[in-house]
This record gives structure tokens, sequence and C-alpha cells, in this order.
């Protein structure tokens, strides 16, 4: 059947093109509607948490840091609104039928904010300085796919050996060791942000100061202060400045979400960070749709130290626990700002991923209790011979709040003796990580949005692996899942293994998190909408005071 | 006096370096690093971190390589901030608490004396009772009911005054934390200037300078206020350095940048240099204080005999 080929092979030039033609007509930029009046004065004043540890893309590892960085840096390819990859500073990108090699194109305006031309020489540069040692950064290992990255990064391979080169001074090749389908997510990331590397030279680790820095993104580093704020302005040599709305943006690390909360009060803030988790549905009548709450690619759950007792080859032990968990009322009455309920480890709204939820969780409450209540008998345990359980969480109001209700749960329920202990955080860290604990808090946010993320880390030999589950078969899985480039068939893989982790009860998932923003009216261009809570500044706008005021 | 002076100098050194080895190796002992966070690095990570913050050294290799340091004046790379020096960090945090400390000391001392003296002159009378009751309350409300009150009214429901941030110090943003810091300090400092004074005016020789028929005024201003201001100013040594460096209260509260905040997250973070360079800081300031304080008492006080 030739013409069926041909018209398969038409459908895929086609459809090629056509993606292609998308990408590259996306623009990365506020989108302003029709007749909305823009105010004379284009300055955003944003609540960013805490003081930023560190403007450089290589060495950064938390997302206070990814707020700024994602404004000031770009990587080859960047965010739309919703988390999905748009081209950046490569406009085009080729992907070899094996997906090992990616070739990258740097669209010809791409500049960095002294007005020199980005090149695949900086890209190379960058890429080479992530997994470098002498850069310690703790993110090196997320490139760990592109070929050698890991050697390089145990010191037993140069930089030069990376799986990247420059072909020419505007194409990236990129080689990696294995099919990566989340690699473009990657390319987007913070840490694969390009710096320039004659400016790096020149400055060392200084190079991030203001004065000194040389910036990729949307705008330029103006001030920075520890403790004060920072000021980026738009950088006019961006490859899309025109359509960038915004001409200042002032970064407030503002700890206490109390203090945020009065500075958006008084008008000094537009966006906040967060807000004072007590006061969720006393703010949300006085604010109404300034409060925005969405889902959050991050996970809170308890890990269950298999190495030791009494969860020592006892899942019994452990389902029944997982049974007596309310967690519809631990998300409402406890937590209370829409988080939601999760049985599966991958939390809800991870791209290609079904999340996955246990047949008990349709029992009524009672049968459920009465099921719960068996295992617990069967697990070795009753009224006159209850469990005695240390529970630990580190210094947190909503860790604390948590603690409370799942120890009166499990008290309630089952008459289980639960301990709680409070510890600080480097403390708890320590014991978590050395497994010098029964049962902990713990949680994790996805660096990008892959179910990888999550579930990678439950592997025999991960080092946040902190209930030190293992099981060959669950390794196995996760294993094809990394090799697998077919979506539908890694999706699978990915989901057999959650519910394999899941029966074998090494952690008891709870709720997804929801991030809690307050954004001024005047604010436009946010819609809450990326999973990973990017926010680009680029993408913002304000509008003029006296239209807000009609609206 | 002189050899006073140099004795009392020289006398200081030996505690500053106590308290270096001190805090050195209480920040090494305290559980989890600097690296340590909610995601666990792999032995590679840690170990190319370690090389480079020279970690893997024995600790009295560090120790020393430390010392070696602190001799230049370099208080080493930030492990929690990479892009900044302890050295940049500590010029940017000090200035902060210095003004902010500066400022709230300078008005309690001028405050407080004035309200105690005057206390003291109009003792028993409800001017005595009013500053005595203010002054009570002062020293009884903290700084952290305090300073969330006064953003309350002054920033949220009057919109007189920012509610917290540094501003690049602008003066708007200082008030607040500055009067909230400068009330506790008012109150202490008119108390004891009012003790001291009663004391004062209670002596013979004032006695005698009102028998003379000499005018009030100069009796407090010219020959009261000087002998009764001692007590405040051996206050005001240890004080004044604790406020500058400790006013951690109200750099959390008000988001300032300085260096009380510093040592609050560098500890947190267990960032080793920052909490040092922080500690030395507040230290070597203690002390000078207290030097500073002992040499002024002495030029005061002709019964101090040195």
């Amino acid at each position: 059947m030739p013409h069926l080929k041909r018209l398969k092979n038409t459908c895929i030039i086609g459809t090629t093109l056509l993606s292609l033609l998308t990408f590259t007509m996306n623009t990365h930029a506020a989108d302003v509607p029709v007749g909305t009046k823009l105010s004379a004065k284009q300055v955003l004043n944003v609540g960013i948490g805490a003081e930023v540890p560190s403007l450089d893309p290589q060495k950064a590892e938390d997302n206070v840091s990814g707020r700024v960085l994602f404004d000031l840096f770009e990587g080859l390819l960047s965010e739309g609104e919703k988390g999905e990859i748009m081209p950046a500073i490569a406009s085009k990108w080729e992907t070899s039928k094996d997906g090992l090699v990616y070739t990258f194109y740097i669209r010809p305006n791409a500049k960095f904010s002294d007005g020199s031309t980005i090149t695949a020489e900086d890209v190379v540069f960058s890429y080479r300085r992530l997994a470098d040692p002498k850069t310690a950064s703790t993110y090196a290992e997320i490139i760990s796919m592109i070929k050698n990255a890991t050697l390089i990064s145990q010191g037993k391979a140069k930089p030069e050996q990376m799986g990247i080169v420059a072909l020419n001074p505007s194409t990236v090749q990129i080689t990696l060791e294995k099919p990566t389908p989340y690699f473009l997510k990657l390319a987007a990331f913070q840490n694969l942000s390009i710096v320039k590397k004659a400016n790096v030279e020149k400055y060392g680790d200084q190079f991030t100061q203001p004065g000194n820095v040389v910036n990729s993104g949307a705008f330029k580093l103006k001030y920075w202060k520890i403790g004060d704020k920072i000021i980026a302005e738009r950088n006019p040599h961006y490859w899309n400045s025109s359509k960038t709305v915004i001409e200042t943006v002032n970064y407030f690390p503002i700890s206490d979400a109390n203090t945020e909360l009065q500075m958006f009060q008084t008008g000094q803030l537009d966006f906040t960070y967060d807000i004072p988790s007590d006061k969720f549905k006393d703010l949300k009548k006085v604010y109404g749709k300034q409060l925005h709450t969405n889902p959050y690619l991050s996970i809170y759950y308890i890990s269950l130290n298999t190495k030791v007792e009494p969860f020592k080859n006892n899942p019994k032990l452990a389902q029944a626990l997982s049974m007596a968990l309310d967690r519809k009322i631990l998300s409402e009455k406890v937590t209370g700002r829409g988080e939601i309920p999760s049985y599966d480890i991958v939390p809800f709204g991870v791209a290609d991923y079904k999340q996955q939820s246990y047949a008990w969780d349709k029992l009524s409450p009672a049968e459920r209790l009465a099921e719960a209540q068996k295992l617990y008998k069967e697990a070795g345990y009753s009224k006159e011979k209850p469990l005695t359980l240390n529970y630990t969480y580190n210094t947190n109001i909503l860790h604390k709040k948590v603690a409370i209700a799942l120890a009166s749960m499990w008290e309630q329920n089952l008459g289980v003796k639960v301990s709680l202990s409070n510890k600080e955080w480097k403390v708890f860290l320590t014991d978590r990580t050395e497994g010098n604990y029964v049962a902990a808090r713990d949680g994790w946010i996805a660096d990008y949005n892959d179910t990888s993320s999550f579930l990678d880390m439950f592997q025999s030999k991960h080092p946040q692996n902190h209930p030190k589950y293992t099981n060959v078969k669950y390794d196995n899985l996760i294993k094809m899942a990394s090799l697998e480039t077919n979506k539908e068939k890694r999706s699978k893989l990915f989901q057999e293994a959650s519910f394999l982790l899941m029966n074998d009860y090494p952690v008891i998932p709870m709720f997804t998190y929801v991030t809690t923003h307050l954004v001024k009216q005047h604010v436009g261009g946010y819609s809450g909408l990326n999973p990973l809570d990017h926010s680009y500044s680029r993408n913002f706008y304000i509008i003029d005071s006296e239209i807000t005021a009609s609206r | 006096m002189v050899s006073y002076t140099i004795k009392r100098f020289l006398g200081a050194w030996p505690t500053l370096i106590v308290l270096i080895t001190l805090s050195f190796f209480l920040m090494r002992f305290a559980p989890g690093g600097p690296f340590s966070g909610e995601k666990v690095l792999s032995a590679a990570v840690q170990a190319n971190l370690d090389a480079k913050y020279h970690l893997n050294d024995p600790i009295f290799i560090q120790y020393l390589d430390y010392l070696w340091s602190l001799a230049r004046g370099d208080f080493g790379p930030s492990f929690k901030y990479p892009d900044w020096t302890v050295n940049q960090l500590i010029s940017q945090g000090f200035p902060v608490s210095l003004w902010i400390g500066g400022w709230s000391m300078t008005i309690a001392l001028i405050v407080g004396v004035l309200v105690g003296s005057l206390a003291a002159f109009k003792q028993n009378t409800w001017i005595d009772y009013v500053a005595t009751g203010m002054s009570m309350t002062g020293i009884s409300i903290p700084t952290f009911v305090t300073a969330p009150l006064f953003t309350l009214l002054f920033a949220v429901i009057l919109g007189w005054l920012p509610a917290g941030g540094w501003n690049e110090g602008s003066f708007s943003n200082m008030v607040l934390p500055v009067t909230a810091l400068a009330l506790p300090q008012i109150a202490i400092i008119s108390r004891i200037m009012r003790g001291s004074m009663i004391e004062v005016l209670r002596s013979n020789y004032i006695r005698t300078a009102k028998a003379k028929g000499i005018p009030n005024r100069i009796i407090l201003f010219r020959h009261a206020i000087r002998p009764a201001i001692l007590p405040v100013i051996s206050y005001l040594g240890p004080a004044t350095a604790g406020i500058i460096t400790g006013s951690v209260v109200i750099e959390q509260i008000f988001s300032l940048p300085g260096l009380g905040s510093y040592l609050v997250k560098g500890a947190l973070n267990r960032d080793y240099t920052l909490v040092l360079g922080s500690v030395i800081l507040v230290g070597a300031l203690i002390i000078a204080f207290n030097f500073i304080v002992d040499v002024l008492y002495a030029l005061i006080d002709p019964k101090i005999k040195y």
C-alpha cells in the first residue's frame, strides 16, 4: 500500500511543519487583551518568600531563586503560561529517530543584555559548567542523561567530553546516553539557562553581582542586596523585548507571611509568594478573585522506615494506618486551602499520568474502618496490645497541625499510641536521611513536570529513598520506563510501578499541595495555570488603575 | 589612664579568640551540614561541594585555615549564598543594623534621660506617675507585640508608613522599626535615670546648691546629670552592642536585611562562615563597647582608679 505510506509520510511532515510553525509563531510575551488600558508605570512588585540564595543559574537549587532566574536568564527552551514547552533562545529543534540526539538552532537575534550575540559556544559552556565538579552544583545530576555528564560530575571525565557540541555558531547538538522523553522540559529548567562564557570567566563566582552580570533573559539585574530586594529592568536586547510590557520588577524577600500580607494590603506588593496559612478563609472572603489557589506538582506524604520495627516486613500495619486516615477531613479541615486528597505518590496534575487510587478508597467510612481494624489485628496489634508509634516532623505550623490530626485519627480509629517529635530542620533532615526515625513527615515538589520526578526516588539505591524501600520489580519497572520512548507504554509502566509502591506501603501519600498567591487586580497576565508555579514577569502587565476600578 | 586603656585593650583579645574557637567547633559539631536539604545529595555531588569548600580536610586543619583567613581579614565564602563572600554580606548587613540600632539608641538615650530626670525631679507628682507608668508598660510589652501593633495602626489602618522592607534604606521604612526598637530602651533608660537621679538629688552637695538658691535647671543640667548618668552609661555599652546586632525580632517582623537576621539564617542553614563572621562581629562589638564604656567611665568618674 505505497499510497497509504505516502499519505502517512505527508501527514507526518505536515504535522511536523505545523508544529514547527506553531512553535515559531508562539511568543513569550504579555498577551494584553484588546481594549485594555495599560498603566503608564509598568512596575511589578513581587514577594518571593525568602532571600534568593543564588542568581547563578547553574548553582541555584530552589524555587525562590527560580522565580528571579526565569526573568533574568533563559534556556534553549522556555515555558508557556500552562507550562508547555516553547522555543526560547533556540527557535527550533530536531530530535533524532532514536531519541538520542537533539539539535537546537539558536535564533539569530538572541542576544545577551550587553548586546552581544548568544552563541552555541555559550550554550555548550553553560551545560558543561553545570556538570563540572569545580562548579559544585547541587543539581549537577539533573543532566545525567547527557553523554558523559555523570562521569564529569564524578571527576572521571573532563567537561570537554560531554555530549554537547557547537556544530556552528548558531547550532548546538546534544547527545544523550539514553532516550529521555522529558529532556526538552529540562532544556527549559532554570539550571540549564544560558550564561555568557566570557562574563563568567571574567568574574568567576562574582559574575552575578549587579554591574558584573550579563543576562540572557527578558530582564537584566539592576540591584541586589541580600535581605533588601532585587530590582530587574527590561532587557532591551532580549530577542522578544518589544513584546515585554513590564519595565521594572522589584522582588521582595519577605519570609514572614504576615508581613507579606500587610505589604500587600498597603500596596507595597502586587503579588505575594504565599499567605498566612491560618487566614485562608478570611482572606478568601475579603479578596475574592485576588486570592489564587491552584494545584501544585507536589506531594505531602509520610515515610515509614521499612528497615526498622514495626514496619519491617509488615505492610499490613502500614495499610491499616493508611486506611485509618481520612484525607478529605485532613485537606478540608486541617490544611483547608484546597489541597487535593491523594493516595498515589505521584500528585494530581502530572503530565501523561493518571493518578492511582486504592480499591478501598471506594468503601464507605465504616467499611474502611472495619477493614483497617482487621488489618491492624492481623499485623499483631489490638486495643489490649496497641502499637506505640513515634512520628517525626520538622518545626512548621502546617506540619504540626497535620501531625496532631493524624495522631488523633490513628489513636481514635485504631488505638495507636502516637508520640510526636518536633525537630529543628537540619536535625530532622539528618535523621530522616540516615533512617533514624520510624515514621516521618515527607514531601516532594517536582523539578520538572514528569512522573519520573516522583517515582525515581523510591528506587533501592536512590539517595532520596527515605523509607529505604527495596523492591527489585519496582526498580526494573522504573528502569524500563526510563528507556521507553513510547509515551503511552511509558505511562503504563509508571502507573504499574506506582501501584506496586502503593501496595507495598513504604509511604502514605496524603495530599497534593496547592499554591496560594494574592495578586492585585491591576496585574494582568497571571492565570495560575503553570503546574510548577513558574511565573514569568514577561507575561505580565499593569492595567491602568482607573480601568481596574471600573471592572 | 593610657596604661589602663592599653591593659583593657589587650585584655579583650583572649576573650575574642576563645569566642572564635568555641563558635567554630560548636557549629561544626551541630547536626546537619550546610548542604543538607529536602533534596538529598548524591555522594559525588557532596564530594564536589566538600572539595570546593575544603570540608574534606581534617577539622583542625579547617580551624587553622580559618584563623589564617581571619588574620588576613577574610571571613571566607558563604555556604548558603554562593554568589557572595561573608565580607560582602557583613558589609551589607552591618550598616543596616548600625543605622537602625544607632538611631534607636540615640532616641532612647535622649528621651530616656530627659523623661527619667524629669520624673525624678518631679518625684511623686502626676508627671512622675505618668513617666513611671509608661516606662513600666514599655518594659512589660515585648517588641514582638508592639511592632505588629504599630504596623497594623500606622501602615495598614492609617496607611502612613510602609509595613515592612528596607527599600534601600528609605526614611519611611525606618520609622516603625526604629520606634519599636527604641521604646523598651527608653523605658529602661528612664527607669535607670530616675533612680540614679533621685539618689543624686538627695545628696548633700545638691541640697547645698538648692540652699544657695541656684536655679533648678542649673542644678539639674550642670550638677546632677553628670553623676546621675553614670549607671546609664554602664548600661549603654552592652545595650548598644545588643541592639545593633541582636534586633533579630524587629528585623524579622519588618523584613530588614540586618546582621541579626544573618545570624539567625546562618545558624539555621548551618552556614558556618556566615555564623562565625556574625558572631565574631557581635563579639567584637560587645567587647569594644564594654571597653569604650570602661574608658568613658574612667573619664567621667574621678573616683575610678587606673
